[in-house]
């Protein structure tokens, strides 16, 4: 039998292996796809309507004092890196689709002042946007902001009371000549019908387990779609080893992977696409090494693991007595989320850090989810104040971008290796002056709109302290970095390795900054673009 | 219901919306069908009496104690494992011990003025980690707070809530007043 030699291989199914993998069999190229978990089918292996006691029932069996189900925590990997400094994570869910199963959908583009550091403008990328805001269905407001732009939107979702309170507070600071905005969530749910046919969202907030496939996954949209042209060959339960070069070490040949009964097997393609996270596509390439590449796969640059940034949050919560006697009946919505404060800093930078933070603002009653517990007292002015409270609480969490700097990066640890042998990565993360600096803003920020709202704080970190600060696991970006310069930068302006001709990356690990928006819908957008690239290249034989 | 025919159901999302897909929320623990495992009766008595010393009942809403929130707590305790176990128990002896010292009786059968005077001491020292009676309340008291939202009455009668189910559109916030800047 003759030997299968893929067009493309993508390693990887997440959000950017996922739509790699939809524009490549699209243009007519053959594609393998390779991801590490299983296929899991929504509403049925996760994603259940359950009653609250039910919920409980299940969370009490995990050991988990918030029960709602959580396919990330749940299903999430465990002890699969070394952590190193102020607690950083390294967020993981190893199934078709990657953590598109379980994100929460928020899509923002970045406007044109965040591209003013990248070898790419904000023009050059829109239509980019546009195509994968209509591919994967995003619903919104056109709010008409300078650096958020508006998108193809679906039917967009109100917010709720608190929601209000906030925004009439960042009107009044605005009139004081504060620059702030506060507008609805957009996220990537089917609220009405859509050229991927998913089911329509109806309201039931259980969005990180999205139970009929309203919400955009890999595995629901791009990888179905990919399927259908007859040009993917999708391998789950494979987790990939290991890069094979040529000899000179000049092109990719293919990849090692351990197959679903634990053989090691290989594929040969022409071209190699990495999206495996912005923690994992770093690790492999810098454990692969060759005699040209001593420091890792296309690592000219040194830059590889460098220059990770993701983003941290604190939380203040305050609630709004004008709101008492409010109807809690269905707060559900689709989910926690559906307020944004944004427009801070974006022109006019603060003088004591660099980028910016939004605040998303999650709001609204569920049994479930319980945003108060813990009050003084007891008795009838308890059960008053908790249904006061929790009926009409709004809680901000600031969503900052950590500093960009020689604390933050990713190498291996010379210790300890996964099942395959393969270095497990170590992330190092230190927090500094000027983190402190933006979360400090952001906790007094809040306050002020909280109070100028009429509301009351509940709790805040007050005066901030590293302890205070949490980073998110899941936001991790820059590893693998764009760049005109070869010396500085990884990748060129499309995703392909300046050195290995052949070597795309197709996750965030390619942002060549990052502001406060969250990365997912970018992730897509330049996966999308790299794709189309090198599928020209393919078409007019340049891919060596 | 099957999850897989629940499955179906809320598939056709716009069908389930106008057929009023019933609500799948209800439920307190049913007493008839669940067995204690972490606590004898009058542990559990004595407990639903804390539980409404905490949260009571008011003319809108019956309190954690007669929303039977001390099941939920037999619950808890016995996923919790063997520690939670001794919390629990230490605290319901030092309530019995404190409620016959003082006003010669079991918690059960004081007066309500008995009761609350029994519960405002251990809320005095709710925030001492070195008191046992603190360590206790604290722990019963978040717990009867969790486990009365979850109960159906904690839900509906005293939060009004109606979601956890399928709808066709969700309104937002509906009141022109807040709008308003
Ligand atoms: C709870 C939660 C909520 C979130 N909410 C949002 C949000 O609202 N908005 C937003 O923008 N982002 C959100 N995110 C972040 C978002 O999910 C991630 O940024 C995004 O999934 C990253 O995409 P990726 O393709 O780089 O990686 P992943 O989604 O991590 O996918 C990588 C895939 O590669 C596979 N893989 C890794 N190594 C190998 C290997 N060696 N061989 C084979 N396969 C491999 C993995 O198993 C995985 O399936 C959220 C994340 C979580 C967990
Ligand atoms: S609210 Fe919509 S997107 Fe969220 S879980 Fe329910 S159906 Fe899915």
């Amino acid at each position: 039998m003759p030997k299968t030699v893929f067009d493309v291989c993508v390693v990887g199914s997440g959000p950017g292996g996922g739509i790699a993998s939809y524009v490549l069999t699209q243009a007519g190229l053959k594609v393998v796809l390779l991801e590490a978990g299983p296929q899991l089918r929504a509403g049925v292996d996760y994603g259940y309507h359950r009653s609250p006691m039910q919920w409980l029932q299940h969370g009490l069996q995990h050991n988990q004092w918030t029960p709602e189900e959580s396919l990330f925590r749940d299903r999430g990997e465990r002890n699969h890196f070394t952590p190193v400094g102020d607690r950083p994570g390294h967020g993981w869910l190893k199934a078709l689709g990657g953590r598109s199963l379980c994100w929460a959908g928020h899509s923002l583009r970045f406007g044109p002042l965040d591209f003013r550091t990248w070898p790419i403008s904000y023009e050059e990328v829109a239509p980019y946007y546009s195509k994968a805001e209509r591919f994967m269905g995003v619903y919104g407001y056109k709010d008409g902001l300078t650096n958020m732009p508006d998108g193809e939107f679906l039917k967009p979702v109100p917010m709720r009371c608190p929601d209000y309170m906030l925004k009439r507070g960042v009107e009044k600071l605005k009139a004081k000549g504060r620059r702030a905005e506060y507008v609805a969530q957009r996220k990537a749910m089917a609220t009405e019908p859509h050229s991927s046919g998913r089911n329509l969202c109806h309201y039931c907030g259980k969005c990180g387990n999205c139970c009929v496939d309203a919400k955009y996954t890999s595995a629901n949209t791009p990888i179905p779609r990919a399927l259908k042209t007859g040009n993917l060959t999708l391998l789950t339960n494979s987790t990939m080893t290991r890069l094979l070069l040529e000899p000179d070490g000049n092109r990719i040949t293919g990849v090692e992977y351990r197959d679903e009964a634990d053989r090691t097997q290989r594929i040969e393609c022409r071209a190699l696409v990495m999206a495996c996270n912005s923690i994992e596509t770093p690790r492999h390439l810098l454990a692969n090494t060759t005699r040209r590449f001593p420091r890792g796969l296309g690592n000219g640059s040194g830059q590889i693991g460098k220059n990770l940034t993701s983003h941290f949050n604190i939380s203040v919560v305050g609630w709004f007595p004008e709101l008492v006697g409010r109807d809690a009946s269905n707060d559900d919505g689709t989910g926690y989320w559906h307020g944004l404060l944004t427009g801070l800093y974006w022109d006019e930078p603060h003088p004591h850090f660099e980028r910016t933070y939004q605040v998303q603002v999650g709001s609204g009653y569920a049994p479930t989810r319980l945003a108060v517990t813990q009050l003084p007292g007891y008795g009838a002015s308890l059960k008053r104040q908790l249904r006061e409270i929790n009926s009409t609480h709004a809680l901000m969490n600031m969503q900052g971008v950590t500093r960009i700097s020689p604390q933050k990066f990713v190498d291996l640890d010379p210790n300890i290796t996964d099942r395959f042998g393969v270095p497990l990565s170590r992330v190092h993360l230190h927090y500094e002056q000027s983190d402190l600096a933006m979360a400090q803003d952001c906790n007094d920020r809040c306050i002020e709109i909280i109070e100028a709202a009429g509301g009351k704080v509940v709790s805040a970190p007050g005066r901030v302290r590293v302890e205070d600060l949490v980073i998110d696991l899941n936001h991790w970006v820059g590893t693998v970095r764009m760049g005109d310069d070869p010396r500085t930068a990884p990748l060129d302006r499309w995703g392909r390795s300046h050195e290995i001709p052949n070597l795309f990356v197709g996750d965030a690990s390619v942002f060549s900054d990052y502001p406060e928006k969250n990365p997912t819908l970018t992730n897509i957008t330049l996966s999308w673009r790299m794709s189309e690239h090198l599928a020209e290249l393919a078409k007019r034989g340049e891919l060596s | 219901m099957e999850r897989r025919e629940l499955f179906k159901i809320l598939g056709a999302t716009a069908v389930a919306a106008e057929l009023g897909l019933a609500q799948h929320l209800h439920e307190t623990i049913p007493a008839e069908t669940y067995t204690a495992r972490a606590f004898r009766p009058e542990q559990l008595a004595m407990l639903n009496q804390l539980c409404e010393v905490i949260l009571p009942s008011d003319e809108e809403s019956p309190g954690a104690g007669r929303a039977n929130v001390a099941l939920y707590l037999d619950m808890f305790v016995s996923f919790r494992g063997r520690e939670m176990k001794q919390l629990f128990e230490e605290g319901v002896a030092l309530v019995d011990s404190r409620s016959r010292a003082q006003f010669q009786k079991p918690f059960p059968e004081l007066a309500a003025s008995e009761q609350d005077a029994i519960v405002a001491q251990l809320a005095a020292s709710e925030q001492n980690r070195d008191d046992a009676g603190g360590r206790f309340f604290r722990v019963l008291k978040i717990q009867t707070v969790l486990g009365y939202h979850y109960s159906d009455i904690g839900q509906r009668q005293y939060m009004h809530y109606r979601g956890n189910t399928a709808v066709a559109e969700f309104p937002g916030c509906q009141h022109e007043g807040h709008h308003a800047s």
